[in-house]
């Protein structure tokens, strides 16, 4: 009977109720990465410990590969070709380029900012250039149809009352019950120039529109992206990503002690049954003396690629 | 322990032996060598072109370009580049759409090797701090991107030759004139075929699409397709070429172009 069970246990529960080091020991990396993954999930009873945590990064780090370049364009540079300021003084449009050579995953993307004193740097994402710049962009005008309680009141009433066959008469006739004059609305809300010069406008619309485009680094392609960075503290609110996790990476990250560029690193991969199952963790690199922001992301990078990965640090 | 418990616990052995063997054992697949020198380049190149998809893993990435170089080996092609001026280039769209700092290529291409055809599937420049890339399907302000970030002061145009070259970059020309020059436009930057046997001319009209750091060069993306029958496969390459110095993207690649063909095999 002891036998049975064991040829039962052994079959049905292969692999189950085995802890993140000893996958990661087995070298079972994947399966690692999928607990970790369970830990982390909404529906998720037992959150992850801290040491396993700091192996899961470790193991990540140790298997990872990737090198960082930026260059970073001061707001007096761009004073020297535009002919105009576009940016506040402490601010920087950084190029960065993410190149990957090992990786767990199928791609990495990632997230820098800086820690400089007290002062946060962050990238400003898409249509927040325009609140970096301190500019209004323009708005085109739109349909803004006049809205009727009354009328809506009586759409819904008709729609119950013939049990919803008149679904397709009311909108039709909606405009005429909620006293709109109107057979085809054409109210527009008259939209708006902005309030930036015209050079500012466009260059705002082009960084807001090459900030838009995502990436992410493969042994393929490298990602590059350009983010216009400034300080986070005088808007008073968190600069990040829309629709970006507010919360703190899954791993964690390394304590800069003193002014650092900080990256996100994000590596991405599929289960068996499709879903993508990200872990995200942080690393710290000293930023070298410098009179600005850019002046500093500017020499760390002066000498070529920083190496982000493990076996390079 | 019972004869019967013992029985269930040999046949739950035997299932288990079953189901591994069935699941986890690898089809034998015949190796890649043989195949090429049968002359089954397609299927050999089944066996690795599709690995691991849009989500390949480093692994796959490498096992297919390892796959690549052994079945490409047969495979090259030359690449022939050639600088047209703005003004040649406006000559033949039959309307004056291109001003400023675009850069219009021509890539005569001849591929050899017993393939069906051979596609360039995109074509980009490093170069200035910026990356130029056809100008079709870009609405990127490209003399704004090169005023932010390019190194070179940029030649200033006039509000007519803005408007011109905004309207083309949009790919909303507001006269019947441009719109004809817009299809013209359209049919010449097709992407060029070349067959084994008929060479092709590209046509790429290059302008600066985002910025990009590192060394300056120009990169073909390239597509063979191997064809059997019914049955195809496609061999991709990437083949990059530093850019020679010069004050200007299309002084660079006039240089480049000075030196000869460019060669490409996909055993590289």
């Amino acid at each position: 009977m002891r036998l049975l069970f064991f040829a039962l246990a052994s079959t049905l529960c292969a692999g189950c109720a085995v802890s993140i080091p000893d996958r990661l020991r087995e070298g079972r990396f994947n399966d690692a990465w999928d607990a970790t993954c369970s830990h982390l999930g909404r529906g998720s009873t037992t959150p992850l410990t801290a040491a396993d945590r700091d192996l899961m990064r470790a193991a990540l780090l140790a298997r990872t590969r990737v090198s960082l370049t930026a260059t970073a364009r001061t707001p007096a540079q761009l004073v020297k070709t535009l002919g105009e300021p576009i940016f506040p003084p402490d601010a920087a449009l950084v190029t960065w380029k993410l190149e990957a050579v090992e990786y767990p995953g199928v791609a990495v993307k990632f997230e820098p900012r800086a820690d400089i004193g007290k002062a946060p740097i962050a990238a400003w994402h898409e249509d927040q250039v325009w609140r970096l710049a301190g500019v209004e962009a323009p708005r085109n005008p739109t349909y803004d149809p006049k809205f009727s309680r009354p009328g809506a009141l009586l759409d819904a009433l008709v729609l119950v009352a013939t049990g919803g066959v008149a679904g397709g008469f009311v909108k039709d006739l909606s405009p005429r019950f909620r006293g709109t004059p109107e057979w085809q609305p054409k109210q527009l809300s008259p939209g708006s120039d902005g309030t930036g010069t015209r050079v500012q406008t466009e260059v705002l619309a082009l960084v807001e529109k090459l900030d838009g485009a995502t990436c992410e680094a493969t042994l393929e392609a490298p990602c590059e992206r350009m983010m216009a960075m400034g300080l986070t503290e005088p808007a008073g609110r968190p600069v990040l990503r829309r629709n970006a996790k507010i919360a703190a990476p899954a791993l964690g990250g390394a304590d800069p002690h003193g002014d650092a560029l900080i990256v996100r690193l994000e590596h991405r991969r599929y289960q068996s049954d499709g879903y993508v199952c990200p872990l995200d963790y942080e690393v710290a690199v000293p930023l070298p003396d410098g009179a600005s922001f850019a002046e500093r992301v500017n020499k760390l990078f002066a000498s070529g690629p920083v190496w982000l990965g493990g076996a390079d640090r | 322990m019972s004869t019967g418990s013992r029985r269930w616990a040999v046949a739950l052995a035997a299932a288990g032996c079953l189901s591994s063997a069935l699941g986890c054992a690898a089809p034998q697949r015949p190796a890649l060598e043989s195949l090429i020198a049968s002359d089954q380049a397609v299927k050999a190149c089944a066996q690795f072109a599709y690995a691991g998809g849009f989500n390949a893993t480093p692994a796959e990435i490498r096992a297919r370009r390892a796959g690549t170089r052994l079945v490409g080996a047969r495979y090259h092609a030359t690449l022939t580049l050639s600088v047209e001026t703005l003004d040649a280039a406006n000559a033949r769209l039959g309307a004056p759409m291109l001003f400023g700092d675009l850069v219009p290529l021509t890539v005569h291409i001849v591929s050899e090797g017993p393939h069906s055809e051979m596609t360039i599937l995109a074509l980009s420049v490093r170069e200035d701090g910026t990356r130029w890339e056809s100008i079709a399907g870009h609405r990127t302000l490209h003399d704004t991107l090169g005023r932010v970030f390019g190194d070179r002061p940029r030649p200033a145009e006039s509000g007519e030759e803005r408007t011109a070259a905004d309207s083309l970059l949009s790919l909303h020309p507001s006269v019947d004139e441009s719109r004809h020059a817009q299809r013209t436009f359209e049919s010449m930057e097709e992407s060029c075929r070349s067959l084994s046997k008929m060479p092709c001319t590209a046509w790429v009209p290059l302008a600066r699409t985002a910025p990009s750091v590192g060394a300056e060069e120009i990169v073909f993306d390239l597509r063979l397709w191997l064809k059997d029958g019914d049955e195809s496969c496609p061999l991709e390459l990437r083949h990059t070429v530093p850019l020679p110095a010069g004050p200007t993207l299309a002084a660079k690649l006039t240089a480049l172009a000075a030196r000869g063909p460019i060669v490409v095999s996909w055993s590289e």
